[in-house]
């Protein structure tokens, strides 16, 4: 069991009457890239924020490393920020920016120039040493803000959407690098985006949040392939909700609870031999060309649209078929 | 359509000249004059000479009133920047109720007719049991001179990422090193600038020391006075310096402030 580095419990935040975040409980681990996922105003932003020291919460408890650390200020945490528009300091040089941490805590001249020496050759920042934020790129800049967030060796640096504001090149590139930065320093990241895709591809594990709570905790495979409500099922990737009546499938006890299925447009198998043994059927009434595979709409008897990710094996609209899935593929999820 | 435009080209060039006109023919006579042989303000000019300068600087009414003005607007100025720099700050950093109408208040000396700014200030010092004079004018200019720096040092402030201080603070420094790193370094053109308007409003301006001065003079108090007993060319020597002085000035600090603007635009 890895150890625990942060830990949260009952936090509670609210601005004015409308609670940001209510009662979320978490545990940090050591080492990992751990995401906060959710659409924006979720409350994601607020908690790294009650990380960093920025806000304080109006009730509930944040240990770091067994250490209450609930009204430290930000500046006596030992967690530093990646902003999201990176927020260098521009009358400071790229050097002077990144060695700004160690400036402020007064570290002997010759151990500063050497570590921000370091921290210059590590991002490929040489060159820029000189040069103030405005005459960098936005990459650059990015970099810039990385290398500074690390010179003080953070127990855990707090990402804000990093890459928000990268085009999409860009944005694989960095997300490319950040993973490996991770894994060559093993500091712990909490990660914050509402980009599904990226939680996915550079989590350890991922918090998928909505409206101030934790809709679920889990790694990238388990938030993906065993969402427990319908959000989670609908905010990372395309998913059917089903009605499980529809979907002719009896309800295992354990699950009475959970009255939707939800089924990934990938696990749905369309026939047009017109099969009256599969359960649902309906008229197909978009055929989408993405590439490597078709998109399919089928509206099904019920007046519901489900998507299937489909060879074209001859479909077209107005054609009537049935669907069938993968019953092990299939989860129960809540409201 | 070629003509029209012609026409409008016409018509616009020449409101160029007439305002260009109104705003700086009558300063170029008076400077023109302060060289005038005679010591009488007409055309045309009896010949070229320094000598009123020589008569100003004898005039020692003139030159105390001018240190006067000085100090004042010395005094004055770093009254209102010492106040109105932490003032801005504060208000930018916290939210509280009102603040939206405290941003539209504090820059109302600035459109209060002097006049009434000037009765109200004597009415406030008065009930202090502060006697006019040099202390009254010089409280009176730096009342007035706040609502010149804090509305400009705020929108500095505002145009300044939000999140400058926490990225600071974050990376562990205290607040008086984030100020000192960071902030001020990146609202200082504004200070200054706002210091150098403050010095020149504070040079030239009469309806608040009027009521306040007592039997201090300031520079624009003794030349309204001289020019009550006729109009003397040493005016016109002196004026011309102070003109000289505020060129300079203006120059000056709208160099800077462009030059940060072109930094501002760079860095968003």
């Amino acid at each position: 069991m890895p150890k625990i580095l942060i830990k949260a419990e009952n936090l509670y935040k609210s601005f004015g009457s409308t609670p940001v975040v209510s009662n979320m409980s978490f545990e940090v681990y050591e080492g990992e890239f751990l995401t906060m996922l959710g659409p924006s105003g979720c409350g994601k932003t607020t908690t790294l924020r009650m990380i960093a020291g920025f806000v304080n919460p109006d009730r509930g408890v944040l240990e770091l490393d067994g250490q209450d650390i609930t009204g430290v200020p930000a500046n006596r945490r030992a967690v530093n920020t990646v902003f999201q528009n990176y927020v260098l300091f521009p009358n400071l040089s790229v050097r002077e920016n990144i060695g700004y941490g160690l400036m402020v805590r007064k570290t002997e001249k010759k151990e500063m120039k050497k570590r921000v020496d370091e921290m210059l050759e590590l991002f490929k920042l040489e060159l820029f040493a000189d040069r103030k934020p405005s005459q960098l790129s936005g990459g650059q800049q990015q970099r810039v803000a990385i290398a500074r967030s690390l010179i003080n060796r953070p127990r855990v640096l707090l990402l804000d959407e990093p890459l928000a504001a990268l085009d999409l090149q860009l944005r694989k590139h960095m997300q490319f690098e950040l993973k490996e930065l991770q894994r060559q320093f093993g500091t712990t990241y909490i990660y914050v985006t509402h980009n599904q895709e990226e939680a996915l591809t550079m989590s350890d594990r991922i918090i998928v949040m909505n409206e101030g709570t934790i809709e679920q905790t889990g790694t990238p495979q388990e938030v993906y392939n065993s969402p427990r409500t319908v959000f989670t099922a609908k905010f990372l990737g395309e998913s059917n909700i089903l009605p499980a009546a529809a979907s002719g499938i009896s309800i295992p006890d354990d699950q009475k609870n959970n009255c939707m299925v939800s089924i990934r447009p990938e696990f749905f198998h369309i026939t047009s031999d017109g099969r009256a043994d599969l359960p649902l059927s309906g008229e197909i009434t978009e055929v989408t060309f993405l590439g490597n595979i078709y998109r399919i709409g089928v509206r099904l008897s019920t007046g519901q649209t489900i998507y299937v990710l489909e060879q074209k094996k001859n479909l077209t609209e107005h054609m009537h078929v049935s669907v069938s899935y993968d019953r092990e593929k299939l989860t129960f999820v809540s409201q | 359509m070629k003509e029209r435009n012609s026409f409008g080209k016409i018509i616009l060039i020449a409101a160029v000249i007439l305002v260009l006109l109104f705003l700086y023919f009558p300063v170029v006579i008076v400077a023109l004059y302060s060289f005038n042989k005679d010591s009488i303000n007409s055309f045309p000019m009896g010949g070229f000479t320094f000598h009123w300068y020589a008569v100003m600087v004898h005039n020692q009414p003139l030159t105390t009133s001018l240190v006067n003005s000085v100090e004042v607007a010395f005094i004055g100025t770093c009254i209102a920047i010492l106040i109105g720099v932490p003032g801005a700050l504060g208000m930018h950093k916290y939210n509280f109720p009102g603040k939206k109408a405290l941003e539209k208040v504090v820059i109302l000396p600035m459109m209060l007719p002097g006049i009434i700014t000037g009765i109200a200030i004597l009415t406030f010092l008065e009930m202090a049991g502060i006697m006019q004079g040099r202390l009254a004018v010089i409280l009176g200019h730096s009342t007035f001179l706040i609502g010149t720096v804090l509305p400009q040092v705020y929108t500095r402030l505002r145009q300044l990422d939000r999140n400058i201080e926490e990225a600071s603070q974050d990376l562990g420094a205290s607040g008086f090193q984030t100020f000192f790193y960071v902030i001020l370094p990146n609202i200082k053109t504004a200070v200054f600038g706002a210091a150098l308007l403050s010095f020149s409003l504070s040079l030239d301006e009469i309806p608040v020391t009027y009521f306040l001065n007592g039997v201090f003079t300031t520079l624009p108090i003794r030349i309204l006075a001289m020019t009550r007993n006729g109009f003397t060319p040493e005016i016109n020597a002196i004026c011309t310096l102070i003109l000289l002085l505020s060129v300079f000035a203006v120059i000056f600090s709208n160099s800077i402030s462009k030059k940060d603007e072109v930094y501002a635009k760079n860095t968003h």
